[in-house]
């Protein structure tokens, strides 16, 4: 099994859910971030007053699925999430050492 | 002879199941179990020797027995305890093996009598009790000692029962209908001071009308009040598998309970309690009909009230319960208890609208607030269009926001609202979704998307009017719906709007001037236009075709699909037109884009004698570049044919060789001299939401912008527009840059190393 995590534009989510259903991933978690990489917090000047907003706010997914379907749901978020602007967010993906269904006790995939 | 248990359990689960929620069915609850507990108590307790009595206490004692109430019992009794034991024993284990929650005390009666006076809970339990068995006079006296005795000590008794918490709000959509403010316990509360008062036990708060305390049709309203929550409480137990008195959403809409008349019942409790401790304690509640008829608020008032911020809801919500804002807005009371669960809302829309408004004044506690209410030039409209925001919710359905709109045009005048202060406060309330559901769900780094956006909130100070009502919503919304992470959304959308509508980058009108250009150019492309012009067009940045004539689009699409189509790197197409003012020329340009092409093309023109006057700079279509510049003849030769012809040589030969061209170009400076002697200056002007203006003054020469826009090259920033107006030999150029991402340049390192480029370069 494998972990992925996302970070991507907040508007970007629903996008990103349509192509994972699409791809018959049944769950995720999603988190409300904020954050940099390239794209720096930046400097706005209002009014006189200078402030610096030091992150920005992005949405971070979390979605363990089986080894042979990581690949494609790497790609769908990657074309679901592009915007060709700076910004657009990273895919993680990590090895998985198990998962437990709390309700029923079911192990490794079964319990996805 | 045995007590049928099982018989009583079967009846019990049948009754529970089928009996239409409500006080009828709380009764019968009650008088079932008093028949099984009295028959099991007949049976065991009969051997005592000494007198007894067995009493229902609490909500059992007072006929309210919910599915999942406790049983609260009382044996009185002087039996001595190896006789009680045994005889306790019947009565209780079989009532725990049916899985029965039973509390019990065994006192005797002046043990009872100390127990009432030392703890309150004990009291207020006697003071609903009855006698269910045994020896009826005792039992009595048991009640009857309990309620004296604390009349006599009602100093004492009165605050104690009074300084009770009352967590929460009746208009909470997810109410706790047993301790919730205007739940069960409120009822109870006045139903046990009628008691106390009265030094007599009570079944209901009707003995403080005798007393003053309430009217006969507060009485009313309290009854019709426990019945319906009583009802509320037992669709919760008979839904729940445990004990609970929280009627969430969900079982509210799948029971089909009027959940908004309990609202208003728990609202009527809620307040006749507030009304009747403040009317106890000598501190009558602000709108008191002890203290005169309360006079509907008008603006000023609700202004007033809404400017002391959450201290003042208290008494805007017992201002709506008495209908003391209809005035202001027809059936606001009403709206009081609307329900719309939706988007986290954990309020009825009315008291979802009063702490919307109320939030305001607490900005403080919030710094993105604070700063945006600094730039709000009209607070009234702003309280107005907070206040009214979701009335339009009184219907069901989508288009509140616009409903909303129609009421402040109708009703603003009632508020004192002068006609443009009516027109901001109705654009506020139809736009108030507009920032959050922008922010969430649009690319803010569009500039299509600002410049759209910039078109609905026209001004400034409307943006920052805006954002404070975008806050404010959201707190009063639940908690959760506005975080820090909201606010840095929410609050770069703000700035990117505050930027495009500031006034170098001047945006009103660009939406509706661009889709007139758009479509006029598709009609004028005919029906069969190529796939390219017409993705040019259909993509084209609003701010391009705000600036430009729909047959200066046509031409472009065509210049553009050509180059696009050619797939040759150093492919270019020129295209001429008579300028806005005499002696001028449009000068249009499509090549494929690439760092420095910008300066190339000022360059070309240079060495073809033109003087580029202004310039702008698009990302047209699939990553070909379309420039536009106006220029002149740098000399008084009149521009003809050759001038184009030497100008398709100078671009043919500069796009694949830009050293030569650079070459070429510094030739030509030594033989154009500078024109004055003017200093170099170069200054940041304003960061915008699309761009960054940088505005250079020198003195001018032959290929000054080409030397300019090298500067930008160099440092690896983008021009996105140029404008280059020469007088007097001295050039004052306003450039708008961008970072290589599109991104408005804010580092000042970057600017600094761009300004020490562009004078070297000078």
């Amino acid at each position: 099994m494998k972990k992925i995590e996302a970070v991507i534009k907040p508007h970007k989510l629903d996008e990103v859910k349509e192509a994972l259903q699409a791809l018959g991933v049944s769950g995720m978690t999603v988190y409300e971030v904020k954050g940099f990489g390239r794209q720096k917090g930046h400097t706005e000047v209002y009014r006189g007053n200078e402030y610096t907003v030091d992150f920005v706010p992005k949405t971070k997914i979390e979605i363990v699925v089986d080894d042979d379907l990581a690949p494609k749901v790497e790609q769908a978020i990657v074309d679901a999430a592009r915007t060709d602007r700076i910004g657009d967010g990273k895919v993680f993906t990590f090895d998985c050492e198990g998962a437990v269904r709390i309700r029923t006790g079911e192990r490794g995939s079964e319990a996805l | 002879m045995g007590v049928d248990v099982a018989g009583f359990l079967a009846q019990r689960t049948a009754l529970i199941s089928s009996a239409t929620p409500g006080s009828e069915a709380a009764r019968a609850l009650s008088d079932l179990t008093d028949r099984a507990v009295s028959a099991l108590a007949e049976t065991a307790l009969s051997p005592l020797r000494s007198p007894w009595a067995v009493l229902a206490l609490g909500g059992w004692g007072a006929h309210r027995l919910l599915p999942h109430s406790d049983l609260d019992l009382l044996v009185v009794t002087d039996a001595p305890a190896n006789e009680l034991r045994p005889a306790l024993t019947g009565v209780l284990y079989p009532l725990w093996d049916a899985g029965l929650s039973v509390g019990h005390q065994v006192r005797s009666r002046r043990d009872h009598e100390r127990a009432v006076r030392d703890d309150l809970e004990t009291l207020t339990a006697t003071l609903t009790g009855r006698v269910l068995c045994g020896d009826a006079a005792l039992g009595q006296r048991v009640l009857t000692e309990a309620a004296a005795g604390a009349h006599k000590r009602s100093r004492r008794v009165v605050p104690a029962l009074t300084a009770r918490e009352r967590p929460g709000s009746p208009y909470l959509l997810e109410p706790d209908l047993k301790d919730g403010a205007g739940g069960r316990r409120d009822v109870d509360e006045l139903t046990w001071l009628a008691a106390v008062l009265s030094g007599a036990p009570q079944l209901g708060p009707a003995a403080l009308c005798e007393l003053g305390l309430l009217d006969g049709p507060d009485v009313e309203a309290l009854g019709r009040a426990a019945d319906l929550l009583d009802a509320g409480r037992w669709v919760v137990h008979r839904a729940s598998p445990r004990a609970s008195d929280m009627l969430t959403i969900e079982e509210a809409e799948e029971s089909g309970f009027d959940a908004e008349a309990l609202q208003a019942a728990m609202a009527d409790v809620h307040h006749l309690t507030r009304r009747v401790r403040g009317r106890l304690a000598g501190c009558p509640t602000t709108f008191d009909s002890r203290l005169g008829a309360p006079a509907a608020l008008e603006g000023v008032g609700l202004f007033g009230l809404l400017d002391r911020g959450d201290d003042a809801l208290p008494s805007l919500e017992e201002a709506a319960w008495a209908g003391l804002l209809d005035d202001l807005a027809p059936a606001f009371g009403e709206l009081m208890h609307v329900r719309r669960p939706a988007l986290s809302h954990v309020f009825t829309v009315g008291a979802h609208c009063l702490r919307c408004a109320t939030a305001i004044a607490s900005a403080s506690a919030q710094p993105d607030m604070a700063r945006a209410l600094e730039g709000v030039s009209d607070r009234r409209s702003l309280l107005t269009a907070a206040f009214l925001h979701d009335v339009g919710k009184s219907q069901r359905g989508p288009g509140h926001a616009e409903r909303g709109e129609a009421a402040v045009r109708t009703l603003g005048a009632r508020f004192g609202l002068a006609p443009e202060q009516l027109d901001d406060a109705a654009l506020l309330v139809r736009e108030h979704l507009l920032l959050a559901e922008t922010a969430a769900g649009r690319d803010i780094h569009d500039e299509d998307v600002i410049v759209r956006t910039a078109a609905l909130v026209p001004r400034r100070d409307l943006v920052d009017a805006l954002f404070v009502l975008t806050a404010a919503d959201a707190l009063a919304t639940g908690p959760g719906a506005w975080s820090e992470w909201h606010a840095a959304l929410v609050g770069e959308l703000a700035d990117r709007l505050r930027a495009s509508l500031s006034d170098s980058f001047a945006s009103a009108g660009t939406v509706g001037r661009a889709e007139v250009a758009r479509a006029a150019a598709l009609a004028l492309m005919g029906e069969r236009p190529s796939a390219r012009a017409a993705a040019f067009v259909l993509q084209a940045p609003l701010r391009y075709l705000a600036a430009v004539t729909p047959e200066d689009v046509v031409s472009h699409a065509g210049l553009v699909a050509e180059v696009a189509g050619s797939g040759l790197p150093d492919a270019f197409e020129i295209a001429v037109a008579v300028g806005p003012t005499a002696g001028t020329w449009r000068v249009s340009v499509a090549a494929p884009d690439r760092p420095g092409l910008f300066s190339t093309l000022c360059g070309a023109l240079c060495l073809s004698g033109l003087d580029i006057h202004a310039a702008d700079a698009w990302d047209a279509h699939g990553g070909v570049t379309l420039d536009v510049f106006v220029v002149r003849s740098d000399t008084r030769a009149a521009i003809d044919t050759s001038t184009w012809a030497s100008l398709q040589r100078h671009l043919g030969a500069g796009l694949p060789d830009p050293a030569g061209l650079a070459t070429r170009l510094a030739e030509r400076r030594r033989h154009y001299p500078p024109r004055s002697r003017a200093r170099t200056l170069v200054r940041v002007e304003d960061t915008g939401a699309y761009a960054t203006a940088v505005r250079v003054r020198a003195a001018d020469r032959p290929g000054l912008l080409y030397d300019i826009s090298r500067a930008f090259a160099d440092t690896g920033l983008r021009l996105t527009w140029a404008r280059a107006i020469t007088r007097s030999g001295v050039a004052n150029d306003v450039f708008h840059a961008t970072d290589e991402s599109g991104e408005p340049v804010t580092d000042a390192g970057a600017l600094g190393h761009l300004a020490m480029r562009i004078r070297e370069r000078v």
